[in-house]
């Protein structure tokens, strides 16, 4: 059933609010989403009914804990379509879920000569980690190009893998421009040359229907609070297999099988990943912001986001002075859009949106290296999600008129000089 | 480098009410609604000027002081470069990429630094951080245009943009201090 957004913003409390005088319209969802009443309450419900740890009480109410917490593992395992719940680690954010395969994979299996394959579309979460990793072990990273027209140069990817190559960590869809990238084929042609291939799905598992054994990775990680869910959760999906070979990544409570005072040994996966008391309540939250996305389907609302992609990219085809960045269909991309307003600086751009109720991003969106390949300093960003409409979109519109207006208006200087 | 009082105005009016979201739905800055009347305050007339024609934008490859220095979380980038003669400032450039608030900012500044010495300059700073505070700058201190970064204060996330230029100004004048061992 095609998404009604009109009758899911009801079930967003936040969207109701006014700020600075004017309606919300919320379009930074690439940075985070807003929370549906029932993550709200199952948040509320944790707190206020089964609040205990889990994995340890032999009382009831942590019974009801672990439970509702192992429930959302094995919903999360579901979503992605992965073989088993064991292959689920929760961590803080994606960030950390990359991380720990830097430091429990990279950093033990690396050595001096061996190469990280990463692309120039990275957002710093998933280049940062590899970075530290590469310093530590003396690899060497290399990075697929990316065109003019925000897409991977995948004719580089036969000499870019090569023996030498052990890992290869790919965004499946770019915070900036929304592209999204062809991963199988590139973890098709990872597993030829022998190389882990890493996926980082913060924006490709919010909005596309992901299937982790059709996409052929090894490891994918993705954040709970860029999909309905609250923040403070990432996970990181990896094949048991793998995930038995790492060694721990941080040590403590939960992760331990026997400690001695000198010598420990190790949990079983996915909880030897999981040190210390994790974040109970807001993991089974996420278990019902996945409910949520369930009912919905994750088909439905990757069509409703690239209809009102689709609707935006070719309204604002038609506005002049606006520079769009990325694939020009909406096909390719999610629903991203990344943008400059000629002659004016995105922060300045975001501060008119603001004033208009508009609520977007603005800046290099932890993607500097992205932000020089594409030659300019920052741009403005406007994302979408299943609570958005075409208002939303017409809104986003006039505010790009009410800024052209604001900088440009009769009385100040009709012709400013580029910027960026 | 902010201050924590700066800090907390910042987060406070980000997040206008914590908590549960709850009947009446909360209102922006207190219920104000930030008209045109904020923005034309913000982007006074004078600071469009100086973004969009900057009389000292450019470098100045020989100065003793050539200092830069970026916003982290922007991406604003800015360098300023001061030729000191006789104890004073006779030519300030800068150069750089940001948004309209950083870059006029930098391009007042500049103005205003030329003519002056190092303990002048570090009084000006000391005006401009303390009117990015709220407090009136002392009488007898002419900012020049630079006081038309009055309406920055009512943006805490826009103060860092402004700030920027002064930060780097005090940057170079720490080095060139350590270096000539003033």
């Amino acid at each position: 059933m095609p998404i009604n957004s009109a009758s899911i913003r009801n079930d967003f409390p936040i969207l109701a609010r006014t700020v600075h005088g004017k309606p919300l319209v919320y379009l930074d969802n690439a940075a985070t989403t807003q929370k549906p009443r029932q993550v709200i309450d199952a948040i509320q419900g944790y707190y206020s009914r089964y609040n205990a740890n889990v994995h340890r009480g032999l009382h009831a109410l942590s019974e009801e804990a672990t439970e509702a917490y192992e429930a959302a593992r094995a919903r999360t395992a579901a979503f992605i379509h992965a073989p088993s719940e064991r292959g689920i680690v929760f961590t803080r954010n994606a960030t950390e879920a990359l991380n720990l395969m830097s430091y429990a994979w990279a950093r033990r299996r690396l050595k001096a000569g061996d190469e990280i394959l990463l692309t120039e579309m990275e957002h710093h979460s998933n280049l940062v980690p590899w970075q530290l990793a590469a310093k530590d072990t003396s690899a060497t990273l290399r990075f697929l190009p990316v065109t003019d027209d925000g897409r991977l140069d995948l004719s580089a990817l036969g000499t870019m893998l090569t023996p030498r190559t052990k890992l290869v960590s790919v965004t499946l869809m770019s915070n900036v421009l929304g592209t999204i990238n062809p991963v199988r084929e590139i973890a098709d042609a990872a597993r030829r040359a022998g190389a882990l291939m890493v996926v980082d799905g913060a924006q490709g598992v919010s909005h596309l229907p992901v299937d982790v054994t059709e996409l052929g990775c090894d490891a994918l990680a993705f954040s709970a609070h860029k999909m309905l869910g609250p923040t403070g959760v990432g996970i990181l999906y990896a094949r048991e297999e793998l995930l038995e070979s790492m060694d721990p990544f941080l040590g403590g409570g939960e992760m331990i099988s026997d400690v001695q005072l000198t010598t420990s040994t190790w949990n079983d996966v996915p909880w030897k990943f999981e040190a210390g008391t994790p974040n109970i309540g807001g993991v089974i939250a996420f278990g019902e912001a996945l409910a949520y996305l369930e009912r919905l389907g994750m088909a439905q609302v990757r069509r409703h986001e690239q209809a009102l992609c689709a609707y935006a990219l070719e309204r604002l085809a038609e506005t002049p002075g606006v520079t769009v960045y990325g694939p020009p269909g909406a096909e390719d991309r999610g629903g991203v859009i990344s943008f400059n307003i000629d002659g004016l600086h995105p922060h300045d751009v975001g501060t008119i949106f603001d004033g208009e109720g508009v609520a977007i991003r603005a800046g290099h969106h932890c993607a500097k290296p992205l932000m020089r390949r594409l030659g300019v300093a920052a741009t403005a960003r406007a994302s979408f999600y299943v609570y958005n409409t075409r208002e939303d979109v017409d809104r986003f519109l006039a505010a790009i008129e009410a800024t052209k207006a604001f900088f440009f208006r009769s009385g100040r200087s009709p012709s400013p000089k580029p910027v960026g | 480098m902010m201050k924590p009082q700066e800090r907390r105005s910042h987060s406070s009016d980000q997040h206008p009410r914590g908590g549960i979201p709850s009947e009446p739905v909360p209102q922006g800055r207190g219920g104000a609604s930030r008209g045109i009347e904020e923005l034309n305050e913000l982007y006074r007339e004078v600071i469009l000027d100086h973004f969009k024609s900057p009389a000292r934008r450019g470098e100045l490859p020989q100065a003793q002081v050539r200092a830069s220095g970026n916003n982290p979380l922007c991406g604003d980038e800015l360098g300023i470069d001061l030729e000191f003669d006789g104890g004073r400032v006779v030519r300030a450039r800068f150069h750089g990429k940001g948004c309209a608030i950083s870059q006029a900012a930098a391009s007042m500044l500049a103005a205003q630094l030329e003519g002056k010495t190092l303990e002048e300059i570090v009084r000006l700073i000391g005006a401009l951080k303390a009117l990015m505070r709220g407090e009136d700058p002392p009488e007898e201190l002419d900012l020049g245009d630079l006081e038309a970064l009055a309406g920055v204060r009512k943006f805490p996330v826009r103060v860092k943009c402004a700030a920027l230029s002064w930060n780097v100004v005090e940057q170079g004048l720490s080095e060139y201090q350590s270096r000539v061992g003033t």
